[in-house]
């Protein structure tokens, strides 16, 4: 075997096992208008958000979900269904100022003791319940919500040895209910 | 971003309008493999292999010229992450051109910014370049990079991506000696979690001040293997 043989022998196997080492937690596509369940599709027409909707079917370790995606009046809305078009959440994306001052504080607390360092890169209001309350919820200000939110934020934060992207969500009153990481892809090609 | 990218285009076309027919050309192909290690402390380590080889050359008056040459770069880097998303890097280059070892020292702080519809990396970088028969330079360098979804809003496993370089370099050598302006689209395939793959074009115009300038047309590969 030559030289060069060796050397792309050698590349080829550090190739196909660093793809078997992936680790997927959440994947979305984009998909026609024509493949939402109608309900889906008539429940997000009846919010009247008036602006241009992109629709997307996304993977996870919690099974096939359509989301609705949508800018509204300055804020990026996402409304989750199941895969029968069933209303899951809207969430709506706002910064972590605009939660209640001592929620927040709470908030932040908890991403300090978690984290030596962190730096949030989304923050979403999530707001659950039927239908109506829902719609009342949109068009209500932050505060006068009729259903209160829970808030999904992402955080990218450093440990010891690593940096990390993670999920959490809090309740209204600042509990942390669920602690998810998210599969981390290398920046390198951004980086040098 | 969009007015980044547009103002670059401006100038590449600008500078194209306007280039006399004194300035020069070259063209070939480049190839980059970058292997990460990570290593405790959020340490990095980087090697990465560069081909350049150049298939011909000319001028804009129509002369033309085949001048095939090879170089070979070797870059060594150690980074440390000092907060999340922000690195800074220090760095090695040797460069053989045609038998003349070039030596280069890098620094460098780069950030990146996740966005709602794609990824915006940002460097600062500064390179000082000598060797037996170069004049010693220091190059500063300010490169914005985006890195574009093709499907969905981000980049997973096996899927495409767009990127598009935009980097500005000033030279100092003996004084200001010129600037250079690069722009470089790329289409890139995510294998993996830490590994991906990347083909473009990458655009150069050198001395865009003066003339004659210097444009510069290569077809690049990228591969970046990041080894946990």
């Amino acid at each position: 075997m030559s030289i060069h043989s060796l050397l792309l022998a050698v590349l080829f196997s550090i190739l196909v096992l660093s793809t078997q080492a992936q680790v997927k937690i959440e994947r979305e596509y984009r998909i026609k208008e024509k493949f939402v369940p109608q309900q889906a599709q008539q429940f997000f027409d009846s919010l009247a958000l008036q602006s241009k909707v992109k629709w997307y079917s996304e993977k996870s370790d919690l099974g096939q979900r359509i989301e609705a995606k949508t800018k509204f009046q300055g804020e990026y809305y996402s409304v989750r269904f199941d895969r029968t078009g069933t209303f899951l959440d809207l969430q709506v994306q706002r910064s972590l100022k605009t939660i209640d001052s001592l929620t927040q504080q709470a908030i932040v607390h908890s991403l300090n003791t978690q984290f030596k360092k962190w730096k949030v890169d989304k923050v979403q209001f999530q707001y659950q319940g039927s239908f109506e309350q829902v719609k009342q919820s949109v068009y209500a200000a932050t505060d006068e919500s009729v259903i209160p939110p829970s808030y999904e934020i992402d955080v990218t934060a450093l440990t010891e040895d690593d940096q990390d992207i993670y999920q959490l969500l809090y309740s209204h009153s600042g509990d942390m209910l669920k602690k998810s990481i998210f599969a981390t892809y290398s920046m390198t090609n951004l980086e040098f | 971003m969009n007015k980044v990218f547009i103002i670059s285009f401006f100038l590449l076309n600008v500078t194209l309008s306007f280039s006399q027919d004194i300035s020069t050309y070259r063209y070939g192909i480049r190839g980059n493999a970058n292997i990460s290690k990570c290593f405790e402390k959020n340490w990095t380590g980087t090697i990465r292999l560069r081909g350049i080889g150049q298939i011909g050359s000319g001028d804009f008056s129509g002369s033309r010229e085949r001048l095939p040459n090879e170089t070979l770069e070797l870059f060594i880097w150690g980074s440390k992450r000092l907060k999340p998303n922000t690195k800074v890097a220090f760095g090695y280059t040797g460069s053989d051109f045609g038998g003349d070892l070039i030596h280069r020292f890098n620094q460098q702080y780069s950030w990146v910014t996740p966005l709602q519809h794609f990824t915006l990396g940002q460097r600062i970088a500064l390179d000082e370049t000598f060797g037996k028969s170069s004049i010693f330079r220091i190059r500063a360098r300010y490169r914005i990079n985006a890195q574009f979804p093709l499907s969905g809003q981000a980049v997973n496993d096996n899927e495409l991506y767009l990127k598009v370089n935009n980097e500005y370099l000033g030279i100092l050598r003996n004084g200001f000696d010129g600037a250079e302006v690069r722009l470089i689209p790329m289409l890139g395939m995510q294998l993996g979690n830490q590994n991906k793959i990347e083909l473009g074009l990458d655009n150069r115009i050198n001395n865009i001040f003066a003339n004659p300038r210097d444009f510069q047309f290569w077809a690049v590969a990228n591969w970046y293997l990041t080894l946990e």
